[in-house]
């Protein structure tokens, strides 16, 4: 089911996987983990930022220039998850797998976003961060 | 305050990364719960008696050596004078008897020399080593008559089938049936066949070694005109050797104990039930083309795939084939490549190369398993699943029409000829006609990739 789901998800913009005999372990394995992987992070650097450095720790953070620091770390970390679950289930390197990556870079920064939106009323000082809406006072 | 801000924050990242960790799928290659219910299924089970390629070679073998000792045979085993080279025949007896005796294959060995009594009736004189080598080097004195080929061939057979022994029967295979039974020169191939059924019924195997050899002496043609006989001087005439048995024991003779095998070869009933092969698909050093896949990710040999051939990139992969039990001749590249049926049910499917393991595919350990690796294209699927099944014919060898003839009267102006060879190897391939069509046969599943 999560297997069909995130294979569904990356397989929309990137059509099959390549090399086609590796179509398998992408399916099974990478495709899954990076989507897994990459949900959860970007929870957690959402979590981290509007809980943690603004509501917990209330340190200075609370900026739009903050958030998008952090949504670049997010970035660069989606950007990394691909290359590593290729290289690690032995699968050969293609063009794919950096197509991939920047895929899944791009599914990363909507994620955050979205997070954002929905977690960003629970935060003490950035609760504005990177806008207002949909959150009224 | 701000320390257990600080813990509780810490804490929380934790908890975040153990979450993010354990959602993780893990690719495990050998991981046995993925690979082993697949590999069951697909996996006849080989423990099966009727799965010879899985029974290992026998380490030693019984063997039965017959040497048919007429007034024909005499010109092979010219008297040794100092100075003259030994026939053909002569060496390469030597060498096989002296295998025999003193090679480290052989547990139980006899020998005997097969010659016919006054009434006709097919005799087997159980012989010393040193009896039969020096028949072989210094000749045969006494006046014998050769035993009809279908009889000696029945009472060679009984007897090592009793003492449960390989045979090895050395004749010249010129048939020479009793004058006043003249109408088996027309009832060969059945006779053949009837005096052989004991070797199907018990699931022996034949294999048949021709080799030429200088002949000096009387020589009996069976075709009596115009000449009875003619006296040649080292004009090559044919001799056989037909090694019968259970399949392991024969291959492990022929192997073993004759070494180098003459290029003329013939094998009936060997049957191959349990191929190893596997779909190579992740290999370096072939890679497959178009969209294929293995059905199941971890399955090893993978013999279930999927692919997807589009009009422009035919599929093409390579499968891997343990054929090591085979005969050394039947493994030839060039024997597959001309022999191989490729037959693609719901598919096209057609064979582009074949190509034997070299060294730096040894060295791969994946790959070492197989002996033979066949490039397979699939340019078109017709349903969207299906099989491609291998299969080796039993074929006749081409040399058998080559070594016949309908008159061997005259072997100096037609030499290495035996007469009606053909229609005695129809009698043995009669013989397994129907039950052993194929070598070995090897299907693929496939289903079109989704």
């Amino acid at each position: 089911m999560i297997q069909k789901f995130f294979s569904g998800l990356y397989e929309l913009l990137l059509g099959r996987p390549l090399p086609a005999n590796f179509t398998n372990d992408y399916r099974e394995v990478v495709f899954p983990n990076t989507g897994l992987q990459l949900v959860l992070i970007t929870l957690a650097m959402v979590i981290l930022y509007y809980y943690v450095f603004n509501r917990i720790m209330s340190t200075g953070f609370y900026k739009t220039q903050h958030w998008v620091i952090m949504l670049l770390i997010n970035a660069v970390i989606a950007f990394a998850i691909p290359l590593i679950q290729v290289n690690n289930n032995g699968i050969e390197t293609h063009s794919y797998t950096y197509m991939f990556a920047f895929v899944n870079t791009v599914y990363s920064l909507v994620l955050f976003f979205l997070f954002s939106i929905l977690l960003k009323r629970g935060s003490v000082q950035a609760w504005t961060t990177p806008m207002k809406w949909p959150n009224k006072k | 305050m701000l320390l257990t801000r600080f813990k509780c924050s810490a804490s929380f990242l934790l908890l975040c990364v153990v979450v993010v960790l354990s959602g993780c799928y893990t690719r495990n290659e050998n991981s046995a719960a993925e690979t082993e219910p697949a590999a069951t299924v697909e996996q006849p089970p080989a423990a099966d008696k009727a799965a010879p390629a899985a029974t290992p070679a026998p380490e030693k073998v019984n063997v039965n050596l017959y040497l048919e000792i007429s007034n024909g045979m005499k010109g092979f085993m010219p008297p040794a004078e100092a100075g003259k080279e030994p026939t053909v025949f002569q060496s390469r007896l030597n060498k096989l008897i002296s295998e025999i005796q003193d090679g480290r294959y052989v547990a139980e060995k006899k020998y005997y020399l097969a010659r016919e009594d006054k009434q006709g009736q097919p005799v087997l004189d159980s012989v010393s080593y040193n009896t039969m080598k020096s028949t072989v080097v210094s000749g045969i004195r006494a006046n014998v008559l050769g035993t009809p080929l279908p009889d000696l061939l029945k009472a060679a057979l009984e007897q090592s089938v009793k003492q449960n022994a390989v045979s090895v029967i050395i004749s010249d295979f010129i048939h020479g049936p009793h004058p006043d039974k003249r109408g088996q020169f027309i009832s060969l191939d059945s006779d053949i066949r009837s005096s052989l059924k004991e070797a199907e019924q018990q699931g022996l195997a034949i294999a048949v070694l021709a080799d030429a050899s200088g002949f000096y002496g009387n020589y009996y043609p069976a075709v009596k005109k115009p000449a009875t006989s003619r006296t040649l001087t080292g004009e090559e005439v044919p001799f056989y050797i037909w090694v019968i048995g259970r399949q392991q024991e024969v291959l492990a003779v022929t192997k073993n104990i004759f070494r180098n095998l003459p290029p003329q070869q013939a094998y009936f009933g060997f049957d191959y039930k349990d191929v190893p092969f596997s779909a190579i698909l992740k290999a370096n050093q072939f890679r497959p083309a178009g969209t294929v896949y293995c059905a199941s990710r971890n399955a090893d040999p993978c013999t279930a795939i999927k692919l997807l051939p589009e009009k422009s990139i035919p599929v093409e992969f390579t499968l891997g084939l343990d054929l090591s039990a085979l005969p050394r001749q039947l493994q030839q590249e060039n024997y597959l490549k001309r022999n191989l049926k490729v037959i693609g049910s719901g598919c096209k499917a057609s064979l582009v190369s074949v190509t034997a393991a070299d060294d730096a595919v040894r060295a791969s350990p994946d790959l070492a398993r197989y002996t033979h690796f066949l490039r397979l294209q699939v340019p078109q699927l017709i349903g969207t699943s299906g099989t491609i099944t291998l299969q080796l014919p039993q074929v006749q060898p081409a040399w058998i029409d080559a070594w016949t003839t309908n008159n061997d009267n005259n072997p100096a102006a037609d030499p290495k000829k035996t007469y009606q060879l053909d229609k005695i190897i129809d009698g043995v391939q009669a013989l397994y006609r129907d039950q052993r069509t194929y070598l070995f046969n090897v299907t693929i599943k496939f289903n079109k990739a989704d």
